[in-house]
Parts: C-alpha cells; structure tokens; sequence
C-alpha cells in the first residue's frame, strides 16, 4: 500500500482551476498557496474531529473526504462528500470556535492546508481577504441548500438518486456503502437496495459486491428532479 | 364597516426593536461599537402577513434583522422552486451574500404573520467597511450562524421516523413560546418532509402526551423539551 505521491505543482494546478480558489484573483491565489501545506491523509484518517480546536482551511487536491456533521449537542452524521477543489474550515477563523463538521478520508488523499495564524497574518495585511474567505463558506452555504432539497423529496427513490448523482461531483465510483447512502438519504437499507436494483435494470449504474459505479448521472440527476414543485 | 381598523398596525417602539437585536441572536455577540453602529444605520420596516422580504435572484441589497413577528426561509438549488425550510426566531439575520460576495439573493424572505425588521440597507455596510474594513468579519459571521441552522435542517430531515422529524421541527419553534404556531399542518409537512396525513396523526398523538395543544388550524407547543428527547431518542 505504497503512498500515491502528488507533485506540489499539480496540487496548486488542481486548487488554481477548481472550486472557490480558481474565481478568486491571481495574487490572493498565489498568497494562499505560498503560505499552504501540503498533507497526506490514509484512508480512514481524520482530517479534523467535531468540536477540534481552532484551525484553518483545507481545499482538497486529490482523494474523496466525507464531511459528517450534526448540531452540537449529537453524533454527527455522513452528509456529503468533497470534491476536488472545494475548500473547508473557516468556522475557526470567522467565530473562533470549535469545529462544526468532521473531515474524514475514505481514500488516500492529499489537501492543501493553510494554518489559522498564516489567515490572521494574511487578513492583518489586507482585510479584503476577510471577503474572500467568506465566499468559500457562501458556496458551502450552496451544498447545504441541495442537501435540504435533496432531503426534503418525499419519494425515497427520488432521494436516493439525488444522493447518486451528487457523489459523481467527486468520482463516477461511489465510495459508499448502502448504509451510508441510506444515512445521506433518510433512507433504510432495503430502500436504497431495491433503489440500486431498478437504476442498474435502467442502465443508470453498475453495483458489484460492495461498490456501485454511476453509468449515467444525468439520467439520475432528472429521475431526482421529476416531480419536483 | 371600516376593516382598515380591524386590521391596524401592532406599532413596535425603535427603542424595543434596538433591545430585542442587542440581545438575541448575531447581534448580541457583537461588540458594543459596532452593535450601535448598525441599528444607528439601520431602518426598522413592517412587513405585512405573506409579504415578500425579498426574492432569490433580486439585485443587491442589505441585511434583514428580525425583531418581532416570524419569516420563511425558502431555498432551493438554482432553477427549483424555493421550499419553505425553517422559520426565523428573533435576532436572527440574513441576507448577508449581497455584501460579502456581491451576489444576487439566493433564498426566499418572506413575512410569515405581520413581521418588524430592522434593515441596514447595502450601502451602510459599505459605509461602515470603508471606515473599517475589518467590520468584513463581523458580518461573516452571520454566515455561520445560518449555517448552524442549514446543519440542524438537514439533521431533522435525515431522521427516518416521520414523527421524529415533525417533533424535530416543533421543536425547532419553541421560541415562539405558547402561542399557536402560525404554520398549517400541509407547511410543518413540507419542511417534515411528512404528508398532511401523517402531520395529523403525529399531532395526534402529541396532544395525547400533553406535549402540544392542538385546535382547528392551529398548534401550541407545550412541552418542548419532550419533543425534543423524543425526537433524538434514536440518535
């Protein structure tokens, strides 16, 4: 199990032309990335806990990171899957609280880190970059929005193949088990079992012993959306 | 016969909506300087039962504080209906996108009964980031308290047990004290993710255990605290 290793220059390549960095402007890119470090997490390692101390930012380079979360006070729960170029963590730097979501790596994966103290330099420097930050966040604020409405179609397997079609943002090879895309679903296992059976007679996915590959995303994308008001 | 008089204003006092600001929600945790900066700025509006707040994809705009009454909050990714997905308690804020990253509304603010706002319009905030463009955090920060209540929404809706997710959302009115919720069986089902059907039957059932009084049209919410251990008994 030899770790894959990523090339500095491709893991900036990769955050310059996806996600929240690649529409900021070129000088606050090359300020966040000179001040990054690059991280390797093995599959199953934590990224950051629910409730960690405070931290900074992570964007994901390459590899699949499961975002858990809940309100404080119960057991977080799967609810998303990151995709490259999406970046997380600025609840430390804007409230200077503990985390509200766990990170989670489910391959190996690489993220650009940048520390809280190198965000509190750069904003003491130029306080514009305060906006900069809280533009990734309003994107997370985007995810959150399609999760509820994901969440909030009565039909579970209009549900489910919502779920499906969002975790192709990351891979076309879905890293989950029934279960977990029951829990992202609000559904049971049986549900998503029957689910799965009915899109693969579609042609819309391939299911083998425990991984499921989407085949047609857009055909799942509009299933989810039928019936929508 | 004058309905106009039947239908008068409930007039909130300035020095009220200053006080229910400065002590609920975003506001509140904010130093006192810049607290007084933004209600000096800002303009307290009435908003009528049903009336629109503002719309997704209208042009830029401020920041809506509630004081008094209750709002929807309805989103949906871009191109769906927006769905009613919480209600907003006093103190809390929204609309912060326009300033913070110049971009058009992206949810639905709407009165839900008659509403009071107090209102720091667009160009106050960036008044007050020109003096100093540090205020750019304090305002982020009402990203994370509607972020805070996104993460709630989606952990209510991901419970399985319809009567755990309408007791979640109850729950989640507690605020309002024991008045009736002004919602209907068919919104409280909407943002349930229930039928009208199961609604009744869950109501039901929660009348029975003393935890809402229910009568024609209408809930009270007695018992939050029960709502709430029942709804997370399987978490």
């Amino acid at each position: 199990m030899s770790a894959i290793l990523i090339k500095r220059a491709t893991a900036e390549a990769i955050l310059r032309q996806n996600g929240w960095l690649s529409t900021q402007a070129e000088r606050f890119q090359d300020e966040v990335l000179r001040r990054s470090i690059l991280l390797r997490f093995a599959p199953d390692e934590v990224v950051y806990h629910f409730g960690d101390d405070l931290g900074g930012i992570y964007g994901l380079v390459s590899g699949v990171v499961a975002v858990n979360t809940a309100p404080q006070s119960d057991a977080p729960q799967l609810i998303h899957m990151g995709v490259p170029g999406s970046w997380t963590g600025e609840d430390s730097y804007l409230i200077r609280q503990p985390r509200r979501l766990e990170l989670r790596a489910m391959t190996e994966t690489w993220v650009m880190h940048l520390p809280l103290d190198q965000m509190a330099q750069m904003t003491a420097a130029d306080p514009a970059v305060i906006r900069n930050f809280c533009q990734n966040l309003l994107r997370g604020v985007d995810v959150l929005i399609r999760i509820i409405h994901d969440l909030q179609k009565q039909d579970p397997e209009r549900r489910i193949a919502s779920v499906l079609q969002r975790m192709t943002w990351s891979s076309k090879q879905v890293l989950l088990t029934q279960t977990e895309v029951g829990t992202m679903a609000s559904a049971s296992r049986r549900q998503v079992n029957a689910a799965l059976k009915r899109f693969a007679e579609n042609g819309w996915l391939t299911t083998s012993y425990g991984s499921i590959t989407i085949l047609n995303a857009e055909a799942l994308r509009l299933f989810g959306d039928e019936g929508d008001r | 016969m004058c309905y106009a008089l039947h239908m008068s204003l409930r007039l909130i006092k300035r020095d009220v909506a200053e006080t229910v600001l400065r002590q609920n929600g975003w506001l509140s945790y904010q130093p006192e300087a810049f607290q007084k900066e933004v209600l000096r700025r800002s303009i307290l509006v009435h908003f009528a039962p049903n009336e629109l707040i503002f719309d997704v994809g209208d042009e830029l705009g401020g920041i809506y504080g509630l004081v008094s009454g209750t709002a929807t909050i309805n989103t949906a990714p871009p191109n769906h209906v927006p769905q009613l997905i919480n209600v907003g308690a006093p103190g809390a804020w929204a609309g912060e996108s326009c300033f913070l990253a110049r971009r058009p509304r992206s949810v639905e603010l709407r009165a839900l009964v008659e509403a009071w706002l107090m209102y720091l319009p667009l160009d106050q905030m960036d008044e007050m980031a020109d003096a100093d463009p540090m205020v750019a955090h304090n305002f982020g920060q009402i990203i994370m308290t509607n972020v805070d209540a996104l993460i709630r929404v989606i952990h209510d809706l991901q419970r399985v047990d319809p009567d755990r997710r309408i007791a979640s959302v109850l729950q989640r009115a507690r605020w309002i004290g024991e008045r009736p919720l002004p919602l209907t069986q068919s919104e409280i089902g909407t943002m349930a993710r229930a039928s009208r059907r199961q609604v009744n039957a869950a109501l039901k059932r929660f009348a029975e255990n003393g935890w809402v009084k229910t009568s024609y049209r209408s809930v009270t919410i007695l018992d939050p605290e029960k709502l709430r251990l029942f709804s997370t008994e399987d978490d």
